[in-house]
């Protein structure tokens, strides 16, 4: 869309100029990149040939957006966007970390190093760096129920990444809360059980999070009511729609007679099973303040609405198909796929059942629910980048709490980790390591280095000040991170500045990798040639 | 009602659409305005099929194609692909950005320019909208036509007749995008962009690179809800009739996104209309590209027609000097041309899914015989779904009745094939077929035959046929024919591609009306009859087993290279058995008669 990096040569390249196209690529996205990172970065607004608009202040969402044609930089690319996938976050680091990787490498490969030497260094740097995390990183003890506090602050940090304060903090507890309600003991925890629902109104502050679901359509009977309360929720995956193409065309049968009779034996069966559903409204409601409402994976045909209307019952069709796990989830009960199945106990319930309608928009509320372990975010925000931007920060926010729990672990943030593992490479590692694979070593630590750095840079400070005062913190043993308003060392326990531990170590794993594919770029051409060889 | 929902696929697929929606358009049109021309008798169809009603955050109703259409970034050019119909919200706020308070960066990506064309349709919806202030315009205009003298009004309509004719030449010239030349507005739902792809950036050219593309879980979730957004508001769909471009990686796409429909929709009907453009450029010679144009046509008709109750695939390799084109002067390079031969084919060949149903009597077969629902037609050209691939003949513009002794015969000899690679049907094998005919005209005049004359006219000719096969082998042969008194209404960004033989209503004149060797298009041409027919017959089974054939030989053939790609596009050995037989299957439906005559017509 807007950033556009061409392939500057398809050509077949020798050796050393592949190489340095290489380098350039991916010091060219992380240039692009760069200025997106941490609580300071830049937002984007990308403005397309048709003057549709995106907003991203996420490397992943970014990357997606950009057409990218040189190899490499769509290579590191889909790394980054592979880290998304995997662990939810961390794009923009693993992007900015590769570039550095291959900068560092550029300066000991233009005084006549061997590329393989580098990698052999990076190789064992990455090594050391992972075991070290497992030293460095904070347990998160999550028996029973978790700590909300430490949750929190994993997932403001990320929230504040990428929204305003204020929000950021507004959504923190949404998605803290968002996820503690659907966590099972023992089980992993499946983020589809959180519906994220958006209504384009009024502010972004309006999101909130409904312990319940909010379904995208509406009673389709003018005559429904458009609230219940103390509602049964019945929910199916039943066909009440008359399925007339069988018996629609003269030619299948004999005579109009028999077509008649046919046409007729539909009718019947598709009303034989609405009549069984209204029949255990009666049974349940009648006699009670209780009411009904059916909500239906299958059609409901407007014969059928018409008495299901007649009755009270408030009747949704073709709702998600993720929508019948989660009701039950919501709301208990079971969902049945045949009307046989009916009876009291597969019934759920709800509080209150309404409806809200935005021009041709409807929404359906379920709320009220006992001991719900599925539940709705409704994003609100006024044009669809904006909610497309807030929807990305939810989902980013989501999987931070997640990862916490499942990884019983967080890493301190704000820089703290990188400048710590620099000393640790430079100090202990980098000396057990024999001849030049030393440097390889020296390099992929400076690299790291590339996080603080930035994180400076993008709050307008003194890059080689900021570094320097949080290495000599660090060779004093204070474990401190950037505070990017004053450029001063900080405590980022104290702070509550964490990051996901998974995050970094799929961080710590794939930029090595790609950097040493980039690097050793003729031997993996020769590699595919060899495997031919047998033939 | 019987809502029909419409799913176009990839980049071709949409060209097509664009013209199937401007037919549509044009017709709402005709409704609209009455039938201000005698020629152009009433349609009868029931647009709702097509069409779903809405309305806008200001109460405002809308009414737009009940369609989603998915392609690659960038593929909307100038125009915003959640339209514009539901409002947006004033510029300031649009620009603001409220969700971050540090700095913040804009990109532009450099402005696609309207063309004359969306340029006219803008002003005229300004107009439109434009309430009072418009009234007031026209009253002036009115009132100043009555005081200025002859020579001045036609001045006046000399100019807007050259303004059209510049906006005609400037879609002639230059569409890039299937969006150019659409009349329709679109609801934001009917448009679903595949991120991270990007229309003439990314290489898009094969299976393998649409391969696992819908299976990634976002978007296959977005894809899924905008599906249900149409459906929900369905009271008794009656089926998906699908357009999907083959030639490249949106066949992966459609196969996966089809299969997914399938699981969800079951019993809902799925008919499926393959389109791609002409070859541009002549085929590498190199083995290996070979290849992969092989097995990805094979792969491609073997996953598609799974999914589907019937295939009808289309598009000639050359189009432009096919016998199809008789009377069009067509170049096969400019996709703003051919495909609108394909939508006019398909709009006539779905014309009894949406006309009103017609009854027994003759008062009720005033605009249209035959109507079908789309779930009773393929049951039927398909035999019960045995046969899973279908030929598409037609003619644009279809000729008018002939004259045979005195008795005017509808000849059924001048349909041309639209599907590739077909031979001839050898007789004795059963054949399952549609025919519609749509605004046949009476021999010489262009005035439109009754739905009686030409449903008696079939007849004969059928007649005229068994008598003539006398001796050979009876085929049986099981048929539904559908007559539509409206002809084709043809809309003004309808490309120049009659030829200088074709009159105002699409009849075909003895003598050339014009000296040129520039096409005649919407601004010349107003309406035009069409028949097209679909069928089963053994014509179809050399484009199979030439698919068939290419998998055996290639995709499990000893040699490395086609099992290698088979891997590559995501089938383990089994798989491509599996598909193998399907293809196998499927030649068997149509019975084991030796076929004596398999001559390529393409
Ligand atoms: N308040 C803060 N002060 C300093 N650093 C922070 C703060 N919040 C986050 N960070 C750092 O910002 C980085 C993450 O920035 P982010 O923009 O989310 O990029 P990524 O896409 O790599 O996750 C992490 O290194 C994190 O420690
Ligand atoms: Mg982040």
């Amino acid at each position: 869309m807007a950033i556009r990096m061409v392939n500057p040569n398809a050509e077949v390249l020798n050796k050393s100029a592949a190489l340095y196209m290489m380098i350039n690529a991916a010091k060219g996205l992380q240039e692009v990149l760069k200025t997106n990172l941490g609580p300071k970065g830049t937002i984007k607004m990308l403005v397309g040939g048709s003057g549709d608009i995106k907003l991203t202040k996420d490397g992943n969402t970014l990357l997606k957006e950009m057409q990218i044609q040189n190899p490499t930089a769509i290579m590191i690319a889909r790394t980054a966007v592979a880290q998304d996938d995997i662990s939810g976050d961390g794009t923009t680091s693993t992007v900015l970390l590769i570039g550095e990787l291959m900068k560092q490498s550029e300066r000991f490969i233009s005084e006549g190093m061997h590329p393989r030497v580098l990698v052999d260094g990076f190789e064992i740097a990455k090594k050391a760096t992972l075991e070290y995390l497992e030293k460095f990183k904070t347990p998160v003890t999550i028996q029973g129920t978790p700590d909300k506090e430490i949750i929190s602050m994993v997932a403001r940090t990320t929230l504040r990444t990428k929204l305003y304060e204020e929000l950021a903090d507004q959504l923190t507890d949404i998605v803290v809360n968002a996820v503690l309600c659907i966590r099972k003991p023992e089980e992993p925890i499946d983020l589809f059980m959180v519906e994220i629902m958006h209504m384009r109104h009024k502010m972004d502050t309006d999101t909130k999070l409904v312990e319940g679901l909010v379904l995208d359509h509406g009673a389709r009977h003018p005559d429904m009511p458009k609230r219940l309360e103390n509602c049964y929720i019945l929910t199916c995956n039943v066909s009440l729609e008359y399925e007339k193409s069988e018996v629609n065309a003269g030619f299948f049968y004999h005579d109009a007679e028999q077509r008649e009779k046919m046409v007729a034996a539909e009718r019947r069966n598709v009303d034989e099973k609405v009549h069984k559903i209204i029949a255990l409204k009666k049974k349940v409601c009648d006699g009670t303040n209780k009411t009904f409402c059916v909500i239906n994976q299958k059609g409901i045909d407007p014969i059928s609405l018409d008495l299901l209307a007649k009755e009270g019952i408030v009747g949704l069709r073709r709702a998600k198909r993720r929508n019948m796990e989660r009701l039950v989830l919501a709301c208990g009960g079971e969902a049945i796929n045949s009307v046989e199945d009916l009876d009291a106990d597969v019934l759920g319930y709800a509080g209150v059942v309404y409806e809200h309608v935005l021009g041709e928009e409807k929404y359906t509320f379920i709320e009220g629910v006992k001991n719900p372990h599925s539940c709705t975010i409704l994003i609100k925000g006024p044009n669809d980048h904006t909610i497309a931007q807030i929807k990305d920060a939810v989902r980013d926010g989501l999987r931070s709490v997640k990862n916490t729990i499942e990884d019983e672990a967080l890493v301190l943030g704000a820089g703290a980790f990188e400048v710590a593992v620099r000393q640790y490479l430079m100090n202990t590692v980098k000396k057990t390591v024999e001849g030049r694979a030393q440097l390889g070593v020296e390099a992929f630590a400076d690299a790291l280095m590339v996080i603080p750095k930035t994180l400076a840079e993008n709050s307008g400070l003194d890059t080689q000040d900021v570094l320097i005062t949080l290495q000599s913190e660090h060779d004093k043993g204070n474990v401190v991170g950037l505070n990017h308003n004053t450029g001063e060392p900080m405590d980022p326990q104290m702070e509550g500045i964490f990051d996901n531990y998974s995050v970094k170590k799929q961080i710590i794993n794939s930029a090595p990798i790609i950097a040493a594919q980039l690097l050793l770029v003729d031997e993996v051409i020769r590699a595919g040639r060899n495997m031919r060889k047998p033939q | 009602m019987k809502e029909i929902l419409t799913l176009q696929v990839g980049g071709y697929a949409n060209f097509v659409g664009s013209h199937f929606w401007n037919f549509q358009d044009e017709i709402l049109g005709l409704g609209e305005d009455g039938c201000e021309d005698a020629m152009i008798p009433t349609h009868g169809l029931n647009m709702g099929v097509l069409y779903r009603q809405g309305e806008t955050r200001q109460r405002i109703a809308t009414y737009t194609p009940r369609l989603l259409s998915i392609d690659l970034r960038g593929s909307s050019g100038a125009v915003n692909p959640s339209g514009s119909l539901y409002e947006r919200p004033p510029a300031a706020e649009l620009n603001s950005i409220t969700t971050w308070h540090g700095p913040a960066a804009t990109f532009r990506a450099e402005r696609y320019e309207k063309n004359k064309f969306l340029q006219s349709l803008d002003e005229e919806e300004k107009w439109l909208s434009g309430g009072a202030q418009g009234l007031d315009h026209t009253r002036a205009e009115t009132s100043s036509r009555d005081a200025t003298d002859l020579a001045t009004q036609e001045a006046h309509v000399r100019e807007a007749k050259e303004q059209e004719r510049a906006v005609i030449q400037s879609l002639e010239d230059g569409v890039q995008f299937s969006t150019d030349y659409l009349k329709a507005q679109l609801h934001p739902s009917s448009t679903y962009e595949i991120a991270g792809l990007w229309q003439g950036v990314t290489s898009f050219e094969d299976y393998g690179c649409g391969q696992g593309l819908f299976s990634t879980g976002e978007q296959a979730e977005e894809i899924r809800d905008k599906v249900r957004f149409f459906v929900e508001e369905c009271d008794s769909i009656q089926g998906f009739q699908c357009i999907v471009d083959d030639s490249g990686g949106f066949s992966a796409v459609a196969a996966d996104f089809l299969e997914d429909l399938a699981d969800e929709y079951g019993r809902t009907p799925v008919s499926l209309f393959t389109v791609r453009a002409p070859k541009r450029v002549q085929e590498s010679k190199s083995t290996n590209r070979q290849i992969v144009r092989a097995l990805h046509d094979s792969v491609s008709l073997a996953r598609l027609a799974a999914v589907a109750q019937l295939t009808i695939p289309l598009g000639l390799s050359q189009l432009a000097t096919s016998s199809f084109a008789e009377h069009l002067v067509i170049k096969d390079e400019k996709d703003f041309h051919t495909s609108a031969v394909y939508a006019a084919a398909i709009n006539c060949i779905t014309l009894p899914y949406r006309m009103e149903g017609s009854g027994p009597s003759i008062t009720s077969q005033k605009a249209g015989l035959g109507s079908l629902d789309m779930g009773s037609a393929l049951r039927l050209v398909s035999c019960s779904s045995s046969r899973r691939v279908a030929l598409l003949e037609a003619n644009l513009p279809s000729p008018a009745l002939c004259d045979i002794q005195g008795q005017s015969v509808y000849n059924v000899q001048k349909l041309s094939p639209l599907t590739p690679s077909t031979g001839k049907a050898t007789n004795g094998s059963h054949v399952a077929e549609m025919m519609v005919l749509q605004g046949t005209q009476l021999p010489g005049s262009g005035v439109p035959a009754t739905i009686a004359q030409v449903q008696e006219s079939v007849a004969k000719a059928g007649e005229i046929a068994v008598k003539a096969r006398r001796n050979s082998r009876q085929s049986l042969r099981i048929s539904h024919l559908a007559v539509s008194q409206c002809p084709l209404a043809v809309p003004l960004p309808f490309p120049c591609i009659f030829s200088s033989y074709i009159g105002k209503y699409g009849n075909i004149l003895p003598r050339p009306n014009v000296i040129s060797k520039q096409g005649r298009g919407g601004i010349d041409v107003i309406s035009a009859p069409v028949a097209a027919r679909v069928s089963t017959s053994r014509g179809i089974l050399p484009f199979i087993k030439r698919r068939s054939l290419d998998m055996q030989q290639l995709a499990l053939a000893r040699s490395t290279t086609g099992p290698s790609l088979m891997q590559d596009w995501g089938f383990a050995r089994e798989e491509v058995q599996e598909l193998s037989e399907s293809l196998s299957s499927m030649i068997a439906a149509y019975g084991d008669e030796v076929e004596s005559d398999t001559s390529d017509t393409d």
